[in-house]
């Protein structure tokens, strides 16, 4: 069903390497306006690196990234700040601003970019933290939140100035069954409201429940896709990689 | 040779950190009170330190020059010579080196610790400018607390010259203030002043570039650090040298 939509993110023939490490060979694919595309691959597969590129904190060796009529790969430093306000990163660590308090992190965008005054800026905070099932945490500091809270408030921070697309980095690695789902229910949140996303994750249980599409990156080059109907199928090749059976 | 290598890429990335300053004004102004804030940080907590510096300094020199000078009759030349060396040497240069120890060392660990994290990468995420919000206020907050700290070692030496002077010289105050006074002339005064502008960049562009390229970790951070420290020091050194003969080439002293 995703398929029949607008193309919003092309990337063709990526090609990155660190020195002589070559990490992506040649890595192409789309995401489509209101889907999930769910990119497993091994650790150190370079899976992070791919959504690193998409807003230009890594500058790829070749190969193209298109977003909307943007062509990502070619723009300078100072083109990228509108696009990044319209591409969400959510760091594998939540990457929180540890001198600030979770409330002035998450002003922080609002301030730089939304033309709301602060008590509608407070209000919003207020409400999106309580969506994902954070309630009184607005003065804490980030040291004072569990690693699962963090990463739901960096959650939140990349996704409070209204973005057309997610990239979730890991957003369930490391945590318990519980911090899972909160997560999930948030992707799922957000989802219904019609962003596009790309979940990058070793977790099959989660990816099947939010992805609409599965793409598999290994040794540099996507290497199978499915979709989270297929993966219910024991023995597919996906489902073998990620449970370590191939 | 490896180590002239280092040393190109160093200046380079140095280089390349004022020069995305400069690029970045004409975008953006950092905000003034980021600019305050680090100011207050950098400028306020290292006053101890300028005290304690500028007073032992002022005293110690004052002693030394007195009791070398004494069985030659020169003790009357003291407060010519303190002021003098004070305000063309003794101020810009120490106060730059307590400032490459204690703001150098901070923001390059701060900057450092806030790359290893990502802080840095999650501001650029973010659509905003890690140069408009850490490293613009931070040099320019150097630029604005040097000199005035050096003045104030400048003061705070002098001060101790004098106290030295009556108490263990036995010279008149009167004399002393006279002769600080008809020593220091615009150009000695400026001389030290305009320095310390330099130093800024000496110090705060070292502590940008190192804390900015962090690699590995916290061990990073330290090396970075130490890094930092140790460049500013170098940079301060080679670059007065530069600087007094410039100043000597645009503003030969006489000519006033
Ligand atoms: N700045 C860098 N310099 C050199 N090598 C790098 C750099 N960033 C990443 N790499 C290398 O690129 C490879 C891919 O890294 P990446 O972080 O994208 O992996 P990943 O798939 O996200 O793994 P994980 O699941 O552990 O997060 C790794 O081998 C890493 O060593
Ligand atoms: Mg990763």
């Amino acid at each position: 069903m995703a398929h029949s939509k607008q193309k919003l993110l092309s990337v063709h023939q990526l090609r990155k390497s660190f020195g002589s490490k070559l990490i992506h060979k040649d890595v192409s694919f789309d995401v489509h306006q209101g889907e999930c595309l769910g990119l497993l691959g091994g650790s150190g597969s370079g899976k992070s690196v791919i959504l690193r590129s998409m807003i230009g904190l890594e500058k790829i060796d070749s190969g193209t990234i298109e977003f909307k009529e943007h062509q990502l790969h070619s723009i300078n430093e100072e083109d990228w700040l509108p696009i990044r306000k319209q591409i969400a990163y959510v760091f594998q660590n939540g990457a929180l601003f540890d001198s600030l308090t979770v409330e002035e992190n998450l002003l922080y965008p609002l301030q730089s970019h939304s033309s709301l005054s602060l008590t509608e800026s407070k209000k919003l905070i207020t409400t999106r933290l309580n969506e994902v099932d954070l309630f009184d945490t607005e003065s804490l500091y980030p040291s004072e939140l569990s690693g699962g809270m963090q990463k739901r408030v960096g959650l939140v921070r990349a996704t409070i100035l209204d973005p057309e697309l997610i990239l979730y980095d890991e957003p369930t690695a490391g945590l318990d069954p519980k911090n899972t789902n909160n997560i999930r229910d948030s992707i799922l949140v957000m989802k219904s409201k019609g962003y596009s996303s790309i979940f990058v994750s070793h977790d099959m249980a989660t990816a099947i429940a939010v992805c609409d599409r599965i793409i598999l990156l290994r040794e540099g080059s996507i290497v199978a896709e499915a979709t989270p109907q297929e993966l219910k199928i024991q023995n597919h090749p996906i489902r073998q990689f990620i449970e370590g059976t191939q | 040779m490896i180590l002239i290598l280092r040393s190109l890429e160093v200046l380079g990335g140095m280089t390349q950190v004022f020069l995305k300053c400069i690029a970045e004004l004409r975008y953006r102004r950092p905000s003034i009170k980021d600019i305050l804030d680090q100011t207050y940080e950098v400028g306020i907590s290292s006053l101890p330190l300028i005290v304690v510096m500028g007073f032992s300094s002022g005293m110690v020199m004052t002693l030394q020059f007195g009791l070398g000078l004494e069985p030659f009759g020169g003790k009357p030349y003291v407060p010519k010579v303190m002021a003098l060396s004070v305000f063309l040497e003794l101020a810009p240069v120490f106060t730059a080196l307590m400032g490459a120890a204690r703001m150098g060392a901070g923001m390059a660990s701060e900057i450092g610790s806030m790359t290893v994290t990502q802080q840095i990468d999650a501001m650029r995420a973010l659509g905003t400018s890690p140069y408009q919000k850490i490293i613009l206020p931070r040099i320019i907050a150097c630029l604005l607390s040097f000199p005035i700290l050096t003045l104030l070692t400048c003061v705070l030496a002098l001060t101790s010259t004098a106290i030295i002077g009556v108490t263990e010289l036995g010279l008149d105050l009167l004399f002393i203030t006279q002769k600080f006074y008809s020593s220091i002339t615009l150009w000695e005064f400026l001389s030290g002043f305009l320095k310390s502008f330099g130093f800024a960049l000496c110090v705060a562009l070292p502590a940008c570039y190192f804390g900015l390229n962090v690699k590995d970790g916290t061990r990073g951070v330290g090396r970075a650090t130490t890094m930092a420290v140790v460049t500013a020091c170098v940079l301060i050194f080679i670059s007065d040298y530069f600087m007094t003969k410039f100043y000597w080439v645009i503003y030969p002293y006489g000519s006033q």
